[in-house]
């Protein structure tokens, strides 16, 4: 052991200083920044599962209804969620960009990325809060709180339906379909809310100049969050606004 | 009827005070042999693993334990023929079982084809009710017993109304169970291979009263005699006004209500004094009020959420009463 | 050099540290702001034995009530709260967490030879998020109690008026199951980003391997339940029709979500559990743990098949015949893998030296008692007799079996073994045998009974009862007082041994794994010098200085740095 002893204690002195932003328990930079990045994949995995749920319980009242989904899409308007994939595609975009920025210490191209990205999910959620609001007037609300006078239902549906009344959709159970839609995007809207925090933590931090080629895990595994962020309404606009 | 695979006669022990073995109540229906005959089954193959696993760990626990001169011998860490026979044989005995299992339980699931009688079962906060509906039932009885006979095919159709919550009907002589759920219907089918009373538990947690919403299953030999039992068990048509009205509350109320001032936890409001409040107003919870009248009561039996009383939780499931069973209730309430 | 074990003088004079991770600093902030696996395990182990004696008073108090068919002490809906109460404080708070959050966290890194977990502020916080649930639930008990089943089961649940209580028990399960899945990952990441060299995958402890297969399902479960419970939430407040068949929902995929992860979670408390075991059984009988691989992936194939079997706890709710055939078939193939690992434990003792000391008299209680457990399940997995047997006392009697029986079984045990580690003081070992088989005792007089209730047709969660159960209820009375009693003397002696008790040498039972090289307490940095890896079975290693010394590496495996055992 002695041999051993001073084997390990040279080894350590060969070292050299340790970086600061080395936590106590790791041997190198690298292991720490591959530690948190595999933390994070098993954290999205999680989220994912979260979110499945609720993809289950679509599948099944879909399943059960599927008169009530073919209303409902009348309901959503294709071009506001349409507008939002594109926002959040390029929110993407710009993630990804930051975490390259970062890798090779583009100060500034980070500091516009991070905020385009910021800025994006912002733009997001301000075109949900019209979404929302319009719903919230008309009535397209969840289970039997569900009340829209036929005055109120999309022109379209009635076109194609021309005797439909607001009632008649209460009694056909409605009132689901927007527990789910509610549910759903709401779950990812505070997803995207947590994610323009980190975004915004993100941006004081690189301000600060603590990003370096060799330390910029935390940008990384943001990014890793937000393109799960942006994956999941890939999947929820289809379901919801596209399929009628 | 299947072998008794032993241990059924254990039984004189004591514990056996309503008959059948010291495992089961009696085998009354068609498909408890079947039931019984896989548990014992199992049961067999538990003891000889668990003998086997517990004398081998006795054995060494005497044979190795520490103690002076002794000392442990380093032996192979794995053996994989070993390993893979100790994997492999207790599958097949499990595929076995799952095999055996299975074949009774579609006995369990699948009613004879023809000659099931329909009965229709609404279990509420703490109450069984049963319908007996369609051929060759001629009319509509509901009873809270239920009456069968013996050596016939029935079929429930199980539900529970939607303000209520889930329940679950359990005829342990039988061998069957199945949950009733709000918003759904359940079936359940057996036929009665004993006559005579056996229990019927609800085995779903359902509130306060859970463990007092037990009935009887009764098992009569012949037709006349359930005819006669179903017919006067209850019949509105049988009482005057005056005398129905302790009926119903004996039946349907006292879980919640009193007539002596008491307060049941979590239940309504007393009925002592309703007399005396007749006529006036009442002040509600969300701050409307009424006079109690006739249509108060009626709206009090069928909404009941509509006019909750200040004080009172939101709790009570709505019934809805014949018109003599409505006058009999408002008779009743006006003399409390 | 200073401090390690290998400057112990020949004489067999054991060195106890002065500064150890105890007292490294000082102060209650010290403790509650600490980013110290040990200090958090410790923390963990208070809160956890703290939810142990709530879930325990409700259960003394509910066993008592039944004493008679009537009303003894509590009123029915009292009783009602109490089983609830005792069944989610003993789920959420104590068993799911309480193997790896406590033990687990204070051995993990050590038995890898590591300094700390990968992400030592996240267990920080997975401790908070535990104690804010636990305080939620305290709250939820002054409001005046939940009368829901811990299973909180729509309509009954979430369809009442809006509840304070519920409200927080909602919340409560949610955050725990946060703090639960923060711990998993972070356990994950650890064992496959922290192993020093020469630590294979195949070197570690199977107590490494169990809580691996742990943290997967811990990961991948319970974000279903936090997701469930979410909804029951927004739903009781909104009433938006997810659940509620009142407005459009379905109690019964309540049922799905809430099962999908309430199975996976009796094997998120039992495979710590029988990790615990492997341990116990090992060093008790100083022999090499018998079909190591197969342990360890039977662990991950219980994890696995886990996550296919929730239907069985739905055969009578109304779900499809087909279904329930194919849920049946799943269920039995987990206990396939349950059985490899009660074959190999029975082997391991063959031909070994078998040292009845308390952590090991609770290691073969486990074969016994999960070897009743584990059997039991059968009937239940085969549908035709579950018909029978669902919620009736055979249930009650089998999930105890398995999920006290087992699981606390192995905790107990656990905590003694590593009580010498944790404090570095031993406790009174007569007194630990002694509780030890009044747990044993308590546990059959207490469940054995139940059994043959539950086929004779007792419903569970009755207040009531028909006179014919009465002397089923009162045995099972007695049994747990029994049980009751072991629990208090246990607290006795462990916390008098905390100020009284003989300090404790660095490897008192003669163990191999790397844990056992640190002193007892161990360093803020857990080993002071490099600890020499090797097998974690490799009791060739090791020899007995004296009772009071414990053992020693021999010199041989110090000055080589190599394992002297040919076994791999």
């Amino acid at each position: 052991m002695s041999t051993s002893v001073a084997e390990h204690e040279t080894r350590h002195e060969a070292l050299p200083a340790r970086p600061k932003e080395l936590a106590m328990h790791f041997d190198t930079l690298h292991q720490q920044y591959s530690t948190g990045k595999l933390a994070m994949w098993l954290f999205l995995g999680q989220e994912l599962l979260f979110f499945c749920g609720l993809f289950t319980a679509y599948a099944v009242y879909r399943g059960n209804h599927q008169e009530m989904f073919h209303y409902a899409h009348y309901f959503l308007d294709w071009r506001l969620g349409g507008l939002n994939t594109v926002v959040l595609l390029t929110s993407s975009l710009t993630a990804a960009w930051s975490v390259r920025c970062a890798q090779l210490e583009q100060r500034k191209g980070l500091l516009i990325t991070l905020a385009l990205t910021f800025l994006c999910a912002g733009a997001f959620m301000v075109v949900k809060y019209f979404e929302y609001s319009h719903k919230l007037h008309i009535g397209a609300v969840w289970g039997s709180n569900f009340g829209v006078a036929t005055a109120d239902l999309p022109p379209a549906l009635l076109e194609k339906y021309p005797g439909m009344t607001g009632q008649q959709l209460q009694l056909m159970g409605m009132g689901t379909f927007f527990a789910i839609y509610f549910c759903m995007t709401g779950l990812h809207g505070i997803h995207v809310l947590v994610g323009m925090g980190l975004y915004a933590w993100l941006f004081v931090r690189a301000l600060r100049g603590h990003f370096n080629r060799r330390y910029y895990g935390a940008v990384d595994n943001v990014a890793l969050y937000w393109h799960i962020v942006d994956m999941i309404w890939i999947f929820l606009f289809p379901l919801l606004y596209l399929i009628g | 009827m299947m072998a008794d695979l032993g241990l059924g006669k254990l039984a004189g022990l004591p514990l056996a005070q309503s008959g059948g073995s010291f495992w089961f109540p009696p085998q009354s229906s068609t498909v408890a042999a079947g039931s019984d005959f896989t548990y014992f089954l199992i049961l067999w193959l538990c003891i000889i693993f668990f003998v086997g696993i517990c004398g081998a760990t006795l054995y060494f626990m005497v044979k190795y334990r520490k103690r002076p001169g002794h000392k442990e011998e380093i032996t192979s860490t794995h053996n994989t023929r070993l390993e893979l026979a100790w994997s492999i044989i207790p599958l097949i005995l499990l595929l076995v079982v799952f095999g055996v299992s299975t074949y009774w339980y579609l006995e369990m699931v699948n009613p004879p084809n023809s000659g099931v009688r329909e009965i229709r079962v609404e279990a509420s906060q703490w109450k069984w009710r049963f319908t007996y509906s369609g051929a060759p039932f001629t009319k509509n009885w509901t009873t809270k017993k239920l009456y069968l006979i013996k050596d016939k095919p029935y079929q429930m159709i199980m539900t529970t109304p939607d303000r209520d919550v889930i329940h679950s009907m359990f005829i342990p002589a039988f061998r069957v169970k199945q949950d009733c759920v709000p918003g759904r219907y359940n079936k359940l089918w057996f036929q009665p291979t004993e006559s005579g009373e056996f229990d019927l538990f609800c085995t779903e947690y359902c509130g306060r009263d859970h463990s007092e919403m037990i009935t009887k299953v009764v098992v009569v030999e012949t037709e006349a005699e359930w005819k006669r039992l179903v017919e006067t068990e209850y019949d509105p048509e049988a009482y005057t006004i005056e005398d129905l009205g302790p009926v119903i509350y004996a039946d349907n109320c006292t879980s919640c209500h009193t007539l002596d001032g008491r307060q049941i936890e979590n239940g309504g409001p007393s009925f002592q004094g309703f007399g005396e409040r007749w006529g006036k107003e009442r002040k509600f919870a969300d701050g409307t009020s009424r006079v109690v009248d006739e249509t108060y009561v009626k709206d009090s039996l069928e909404k009941p959420g509509m006019n909750v009383v200040q004080g009172y939780p939101n709790a009570m499931t709505s019934f809805n009463f014949n018109e003599k069973e409505r006058e009999a209730i408002i008779a009743f309430l006006r003399k409390q | 050099m200073a401090g390690g074990i290998v400057e112990k003088p020949a004489s067999g004079e054991v060195i106890h540290p002065k500064v150890h991770y105890l007292n490294a600093s000082k102060g209650l902030k010290s403790w509650l702001v600490t980013l110290d696996h040990k200090r958090i395990a410790i923390m963990y182990l208070v809160a956890v034995s703290v939810a142990l004696l709530l879930g325990g008073f409700w259960a003394v108090l509910l066993r008592t009530e039944l004493l008679g068919p009537r009303d003894m002490i509590l009123s029915n809906d009292w009783y009602n709260r109490a089983f609830t109460l005792h069944g989610a404080v003993m789920v959420f708070l104590f068993i799911i967490p309480g193997i790896p959050a406590s033990l687990g966290n204070f051995i993990l890194p050590m038995q890898l030879g590591a300094k700390d977990l990968a992400l030592p502020r996240v267990n920080l916080m997975s401790w908070y998020l535990y104690v804010i649930g636990l305080v939620f639930f305290l709250a939820v008990l002054f409001l005046g109690g939940l009368d829901t089943g811990w299973t909180l089961y729509p309509p009954y649940s979430s369809g009442r008026d809006i509840q304070w209580n519920l409200i927080l028990s909602y919340t409560a399960v949610f955050i725990l199951g946060f703090s639960s899945i923060l711990t998993g990952l972070n356990f994950i990441a650890t064992m496959h980003k922290l192993r020093p060299k020469g630590m294979s995958m195949y070197h570690m402890p199977l107590f490494l391997w169990a809580l691996y297969a742990t943290s997967l399902i811990q990961v991948l479960a319970t974000p279903v339940v936090g997701l469930t419970l979410g909804l029951s939430l927004v739903e009781h407040m909104f009433k938006i029709g997810i659940f509620l068949p009142q407005y459009g929902g379905d109690p019964v995929m309540y049922q799905h979500f809430f099962w999908f992860y309430s199975h996976p979670a009796v094997y998120i408390m039992v495979l710590p559990a029988m990790g615990v075991q492997s341990e116990m059984i090992a060093t008790f009988s100083r022999k090499h743990v018998f079909g190591y691989k197969a342990i360890g992936w039977s662990s991950i194939a219980i994890a696995a098949i886990g996550f296919l079997v929730w239907g069985h706890h739905m055969f009578v709710s109304g779900q499809s015949p087909t279904a329930g055939i194919i849920f049946s078939l799943l269920t039995f193939f987990v206990a396939i893998p349950s059985a490899i690992k009660v074959f190999n434990w029975v082997a391991t003792l063959y031909k070994g030296s078998i040292d009845f000391k308390s952590p090991m008299i609770y290691a073969l209680s486990f074969i016994y008692l999960f070897g009743i457990g584990g059997l039991t399940g059968l009937f239940l997995a085969s549908i035709a007799t579950n018909v029978h047997l669902h919620d009736t006392y055979f249930i009650i009697a089998h999930f105890h079996m398995v999920m006290v029986g087992s699981v606390l079984t192995a905790f107990l045990g656990g905590v003694h073994y590593w009580w010498p580690k944790m404090t570095g003081r031993m406790y009174n070992e007569t007194l630990g045998r002694i509780a030890a088989v009044m747990v044993f005792i308590g546990f059959n007089v207490t469940f054995m009974p139940q059994f043959v209730a539950g086929t004779r047709g007792m419903p569970r969660r009755y207040a009531n009862y028909l006179d014919e159960f009465t002397i089923f209820h009162q045995i099972s009375t007695i049994g747990a007082y029994i049980l009751g009693a072991a629990v208090v003397l246990q607290a006795g002696y462990l916390l008098h041994s905390l100020f009284k008790g003989k300090k404790a040498p660095p490897n008192p039972w003669g163990a191999a794994s790397l844990e056992w090289q640190a002193t007892s307490p161990p360093d803020f940095h857990n080993f002071t010098e490099k600890p020499i890896v090797m097998g974690a079975y490799d009791f060739e290693n090791w020899e007995l200085v004296s009772e009071d010394a414990g053992y020693r590496l021999k010199r041989e495996v110090v000055e080589t740095g190599k394992s002297l055992s040919k076994v791999h």
